[in-house]
């Protein structure tokens, strides 16, 4: 056994683990931040069908975060080399837990305890929804270790990241879009913003895995993507059929997943499965993983995170007194990381 | 889903950003929502007959009005053929300011009815009506929201929404009052800033015992959830800011209310908070040397003085020396720090440098400037009320708090109209008629205030949107020209228009005797220079207007001194949301943050490109946070120097910001004396970018 080595930061160990790490730390969020009451008046003006697939969308995330967070989070942790990117993941990890909490928080602020027992079991009896966890539960157990398994490992966890998480997250987009539920789509906004440098970060780690196989891994690897993907393709059909047929938007939801099957797809450098179509621009827009210009007094707004600590010097003041300024790209020496 | 939401949207779902779907909204929006949902009448004898009956329009108003006049006042509205510029002016006026049907299905009035209607609730006469009319509807300046929306209503809401209130004293009495005041405030909506340093920090003694108060939190906590829970009938949660000084012994506690990380106990949900500092706390922050943080308590059991009322500069050594006073030491640098690392997670603290807005207050004589409000322009003296028990309110001492009355110029038709002195005469006029038809007998010391004081505020609107219309740079030597010639002009005729109403009615507020105004010592940079432009290039964006001379002003100011003035402060700068996008105007005096912005509120998500982007203008949009943040300041500085309150200014950094370089900002902003800055605001570095530097 080889000896056990600390983390060294000074050293990366690839040129965007550090990068994704910090990317991540700096936009930790909580729901508590939320003030997600400010939609319960909204909540009761919604129709019965509207709000059936509203609280079953977030249900069914709940259910694929807490895989991800409970799963596939600590099998990729465990099977990745390297401290920085363990790190990594199980950071990530720990937000998909966040993101749990958050869509069960929503549960506990709209729905009555009987409510809430109805769409906790739904989510154990969904068929759609329960095939779409064992698959991917089935492919994070799989024993086969080599570059071609590990790959599998890490292609699958980006589906979800990067494609079957968007048929929940359609909903309370189209929604939020439009006024509606806008607190709990600050939610979703952060959530979102978390999934795509997920999605993103674990597509980086694939990718270098692919390079590692030799040309007829690769072949098969692609092969077993493209009926892999087809399956889960199907299966989300089915489950939008199911999701979405009181709200009347199956097709522009359809539309929707292939549209996130192609970023899959570019993400991991493999060849876009769906001719391009333009999706709902509504939901377009919320997807745009940036910080929105906000109205102060009524939300939260996803755009503010961690600030890094750099101290002042005696020179920056003296400058300023003087009548300049400090050149600010010129970094003061003591560097330190907020301790709250 | 609605047509013009999709087209709205489309503007920035393609590859390039196009601002032709904003007008096929726009279009669109007109003719499928706003015109078959408009009530039809016939003539507009018709439309005041139903509009009374039913108890919408103030039926008394149209008895002060000749009826051939009221056509004439609402022919005028119509004939300038007003259009909106885009679909997020024209909703948000539909949206927000329009009357609609009690169950808000149909439309009762259009853009012209309210501005008509304005018009003639805020004037006295009809060539007083038609003058404002013309301004309301050609959008050379816009009163504050609830000046617009409310403005001729039978049942109507107050005409002014923002409020400071120094109640707060260090007693149960005063603080259930406060408590109180803020419900009654916010169920009409609104803004309210208030001020907390007297209140004894955690830990202090209470009847003798140690160790039992909660301190300030502990009223933060209440002022949070009561402004959650009184929010106009579900339309809005209200709105606060407490303002604590620095040198509160609880002042880092608070500050900690807002950090990301807090457990929810000590968070402060929506309730913002400011940070009074006072110049010593500057010099100590400067030398890199530690100060005292004092219990107020403790101070006032010793030397008998409100933590409010301290003269930091002149008394800090002594108190700091008092061995009696219960104090705790911590660096100033390690303070102004924590500012700036709850700024980068939260946007708070405001920043009230209270040295800069004192050393240029003009009624010293009345008291000194503590506290500010929600949007930190308001900056006027203060003095604390004192309640008392049930039984005994003839004890109550009723002390001067503030309302904010609030107007701002659109700077782009303001220019246009080739008449500054015109435009700001009748915006001085509406806001005098907003502060007399005000009467807020809810809160004592507000309505005492308005009463004797009868402060407003003029600000304008469109700064970056008229620079770039003119292709000036933001923040360039021109443009600081500019702002330095326009401002000292609305300056002017903002006092005069004052002067004016004092000469001809007799009313002059109160304090005026013994104020800086009565010496002349707050106008004396006018009488040692012009403020024209010097450059050939402003110049010529001001030919046609009267600019005030030298002589011009020494005229002004000794009509001050005979006549007197109506109102204690006439100008404030607002950091202007919504009526920023109804006329069509970049927001206030900020450089603009986004070419095309998506705003999310609680109506919806809107898609807005910038008044006149094109191809040509693009370059001119620079968007704030790419810029260095000295030009922002610069800019508010040069205004500064005219505005007798304050101006809303607001930080704007990358992510990648640090908080060294929000404290140098810090810094050099109370250098230029400038009195406030609002939030910080911070861009995240999106994906794209992000990546860009890793793979």
């Amino acid at each position: 056994m080889s000896p056990f080595s600390a983390t060294n930061w000074s050293e990366p160990e690839d040129g965007f683990s550090t990068t994704f790490y910090e990317k991540y730390t700096s936009q930790l969020w909580f729901p508590e931040e939320i003030p997600l009451s400010n939609d319960a008046l909204v909540w009761k003006s919604l129709s019965d069908d509207e709000r059936w697939t509203y609280i079953h969308a977030s249900a069914g995330l709940n259910a694929l975060d807490t895989l991800q967070g409970e799963v596939g989070m600590p099998a990729l942790r465990s099977l990745i080399d390297g401290h920085i990117r363990k790190a990594t993941l199980q950071f990530q990890g720990v937000m998909e837990d966040i993101h749990a909490r958050s869509y069960s928080l929503m549960n506990k602020t709209f729905l009555s305890t009987s409510e809430e027992r109805e769409v906790f079991e739904w989510v154990r009896t969904q068929p759609q929804l329960q095939f779409k966890i064992s698959f991917i539960q089935g492919v994070f157990a799989d024993p086969d270790v080599s570059n071609l398994g590990l790959w599998k490992k890490l292609a699958v966890s980006c589906m979800l990241e990067t494609a079957l998480f968007y048929s929940g997250f359609f909903y309370p987009l189209y929604m939020a879009g439009q006024g509606r539920m806008v607190s709990a789509g600050e939610i979703f906004n952060l959530i979102i913003l978390d999934e795509a440098l997920h999605g993103v970060y674990v597509a980086l780690l694939a990718q270098e895995k692919f390079g590692l196989m030799n040309p007829a891994e690769q072949a098969y690897a692609r092969a077993w993507y493209a009926q892999t993907l087809q399956t889960l393709y199907q299966n989300e059909l089915a489950y939008t059929d199911v999701l979405y047929a009181g709200v009347n938007l199956i097709g522009e939801v359809k539309r929707f997943i292939r549209f996130n099957c192609n970023v899959l797809a570019d993400n991991l450098a493999l060849e876009r499965p769906f001719p391009d179509k333009e999706i709902n621009p509504v939901v377009q827009n919320g997807i745009e993983a940036r910080g929105t210009t906000h109205d102060f007094f009524s939300a939260k707004g996803s755009s503010y995170s961690k600030v890094r600590v750099e101290t002042l010097s005696d020179a920056d003041v003296e400058a300023i007194w003087a009548g300049g300024f400090p050149d600010l790209n010129v970094s003061n020496q003591v560097v330190r990381v907020s301790h709250d | 889903m609605e047509r013009w939401i999709e087209l709205n949207n489309k503007v920035i779902a393609g590859n390039v950003v196009q601002p032709q779907h904003d007008k096929d909204a726009l279009q669109v929006y007109f003719q499928e929502k706003v015109n078959p949902n408009t009530v039809f009448f016939h003539d507009l004898k018709e439309k005041i007959r139903y509009l009374t009956e039913h108890g919408i329009w103030d039926a008394s108003l149209f008895e002060r009005y000749a009826p051939e006049d009221v056509r004439a006042v609402f022919e005028r509205a119509y004939s300038y053929k007003f259009h909106f510029q885009s679909f997020m002016g024209a909703s948000k006026f539909y949206n927000e300011y329009a009357t609609m049907t009690p169950d808000r299905s149909r439309w009762l009035e259009r853009y012209e009815d309210r501005m008509a209607i304005t018009a003639l609730a805020r004037s006295e006469g009809v060539e007083e009506a038609l003058e404002l009319v013309h301004h309301l509807v050609t959008q050379t300046f816009t009163p504050a929201t609830p000046t617009l929306m409310n403005s001729g209503k039978a049942n109507t809401g107050r005409l002014v929404s923002c409020f400071l209130l120094q109640d707060c004293t260090d007693n149960l009495d005063s603080i259930t009052k406060t408590l109180s005041f803020v419900a009654e405030l916010s169920k009409g909506g609104g803004g309210i800033g208030v001020e907390v340093s007297n209140l004894r920090a955690r830990g202090e003694s209470l009847r003798g015992i140690q160790n039992v108060t909660k301190g300030v939190m502990g009223v933060a906590k209440m002022l949070d959830n009561m402004l959650r829970y009184a929010d106009q009938a579900g339309q809005r949660p209200g709105a606060g800011a407490i303002y604590l000084s620095v040198m509160h012994a609880d002042f880092l506690d608070v500050l900690s209310a807002k950090k990301i990380a807090s457990d929810e106990d000590s968070r402060l949900k929506t309730l913002s908070v400011g940070a009074t500092i006072p110049d010593m706390f500057m010099e100590k922050a400067r030398l890199g040397e530690d100060i005292f943080q004092f219990y107020p308590h403790s101070l006032w059991k010793e030397t008998g003085q409100e933590f409010s009322d301290i003269d930091w500069t002149r008394d800090y050594q002594a108190l700091a020396d008092n061995a009696n006073i219960c104090k705790k030491r911590v660096s100033a640098r390690r303070v102004l720090e924590e500012i700036a690392v709850t700024q980068g997670e939260s946007g708070y603290p405001y920043l009230l440098f209270e040295g800069n807005a004192n050393r240029v207050n003009p009624i010293a004589n009345v008291g000194s400037i503590k506290m500010s409000n929600l949007c930190s322009e308001i900056l006027q003296p203060t003095l604390p009320s004192y309640f008392h028990a049930y039984g005994q309110e003839a004890k109550d001492r009723i002390g001067l708090d503030v309302s904010c009355n609030l107007s701002s110029l659109v700077i782009e038709q303001t220019m246009h109209s080739g008449d500054i002195g015109r435009v700001v005469t009748a915006a001085i006029g509406l806001l005098d008629n907003v502060a007399r038809s005000t009467s807020v007998t809810e809160v004592p010391a507000v309505k005492r205030a308005n009463d004797e004081m009868r402060s407003i505020g003029l600000g304008a609107m469109g700064l970056h949107s008229f620079l770039a219309g003119q292709e000036l740079i933001y923040g360039s030597p021109e443009a600081l020209e500019f702002v330095d010639v326009f401002f000292a002009a609305v300056h002017y005729h903002a006092r005069r228009a004052s002067m004016q109403i004092a000469r001809d009615t007799g009313f002059v507020f109160s304090g005026f005797e013994g104020s800086r105004y009565q010496s002349g010592e707050h106008f004396a940079q006018y009488l040692e220079r012009d403020f024209t432009p010097q450059g050939a290039e402003i110049a010529a964006l001001f030919e046609g207007h009267a600019l005030p001379t030298r002589a011009d002003w020494q005229q002004l100011v000794s009509d001050i001194q005979q006549h007197g003035l109506a109102h204690s402060f006439v100008m404030a700068v607002a950091p202007t949301g919504s009526i920023s996008y109804v006329s069509h105007a970049s927001a206030s005096i900020m450089p603009i943050t986004e070419r095309v912005e998506t705003r999310t509120s609680n109506k919806a998500r809107t898609i807005y490109p910038m008044p006149h982007l094109s191809a040509d203008t693009e370059w001119y949009y620079e968007e704030a946070y790419d810029m260095d943040q000295r030009r922002v300041l610069d800019t508010v500085a040069a205004a500064q120097k005219h505005v007798d309150q304050g101006i809303s200014c607001t930080l704007f950094v990358p992510s990648t910001t640090s908080t060294r370089a929000l404290q140098a900002y810090y810094l050099y902003a109370y250098r230029l004396g400038i009195k406030t800055l609002y939030y910080t605001r911070m861009r995240k570095t999106n994906l794209e970018e992000c990546l860009s530097c890793v793979v």
